[in-house]
Order: C-alpha cells, then sequence, then structure tokens
C-alpha cells in the first residue's frame, strides 16, 4: 500500500523530535546524574524534569541570538 | 515505514512534498547550527538547573553564542591566512 503525503511529513517530524531527545537526554544525564546511585533518587528525577525545560528555553534564547546576529551581519556565516 | 516512491504521488501531492522538503533543509541548516551552539554553550553555562534560566545563565548563553561565533570568524581567518596555496 502506498505511503500517504501526511505520513511522510510526520515521519521526517518523528525523527527529528527523537535527534532531540536524545540530546536533551544525555545533557540532563550528565548534569542530574553525577554519581550513578543503586536508585534513580527523587531529587535527580527533579533535576532532570527542570533540565529537559531549562534546555529547550537555552535552546530557544540561543535561537533567538544567532538570528539577531544573522541580521546584524547581513547572513555572513 | 514502506518504501517511498514519488512516483504514487499526484502532482498537487508532489509540490506540496517538494516544498517541504526545501522548507526542512532550510530549517535543518538553521537547527543544526543551534544545536551545536546549544551544546557547547550548555556545557560553558550551565552548571545547576532551576525552575527557570537566572539571569546570569541567559547573559552567558547569549555572550557564549556571540564569542563562539567570533572565534569561529578568527580561527577561519587564521586557517584561511596561513593556508598553503596548492
Amino acid at each position: 500500500m502506498a505511503i500517504s503525503k501526511t505520513e511522510v511529513i510526520d515521519q521526517v517530524k518523528r525523527e527529528m523530535a527523537l535527534a532531540n531527545f536524545q540530546r536533551i537526554n544525555s545533557k540532563c544525564f550528565k548534569l542530574c546524574v553525577t554519581r550513578p546511585g543503586t536508585t534513580f533518587t527523587s531529587a535527580e528525577k527533579e533535576c532532570v524534569n527542570q533540565c529537559t525545560d531549562r534546555f529547550q528555553d537555552a535552546w530557544n534564547l540561543i535561537s533567538q541570538t544567532y538570528m539577531a546576529r544573522l541580521k546584524r551581519d547581513g547572513g555572513a556565516h | 515505514m514502506p518504501e517511498i516512491d514519488i512516483a504514487d504521488f499526484s502532482d498537487a501531492d508532489k509540490a506540496d512534498l517538494i516544498q517541504f522538503v526545501e522548507a526542512e533543509k532550510r530549517r535543518a541548516t538553521f537547527q543544526t547550527a543551534v544545536n551545536n551552539y546549544t551544546d557547547v554553550c550548555w556545557e560553558k553555562c550551565i552548571t545547576r538547573v532551576n525552575s527557570s534560566l537566572s539571569k546570569d545563565d541567559k547573559t552567558c548563553l547569549s555572550n557564549c553564542v556571540e564569542r563562539f561565533l567570533d572565534s569561529t570568524i578568527a580561527v577561519l581567518g587564521k586557517l584561511q591566512g596561513t593556508a598553503p596555496s596548492h
């Protein structure tokens, strides 16, 4: 059965979301689980939760800063 | 996911898909750059997380992108200046 246009677009979006998830996961694990113990502590879980949101805040801020720079430099990069 | 064959699509869908792919390509170039800067600057600036980014975090992240780009231009200039001519 042929695949629909919407399925192609959805698949691309899923793959991009997955790549994003892997980056956030490794950054937040590195920041929050400094010394892995026998359990995933509530403090680690809370840290990972907040880290996920903050990483996206950081991405958005950097995106805006970069966009402003590109405009200022006339797209020289 | 089944094999994609462009011949299976109507002309209207083909046009939509081509437009989508072109837009995604432009977006991917920009996003790859932002992903790279976020990776570098997150490591440099963020040592702990809270309910929001602190003023210091934000200043550090913004400065980090600007300085990383300055540094990129400097390295590029240096390499181009000293590159052996073939």
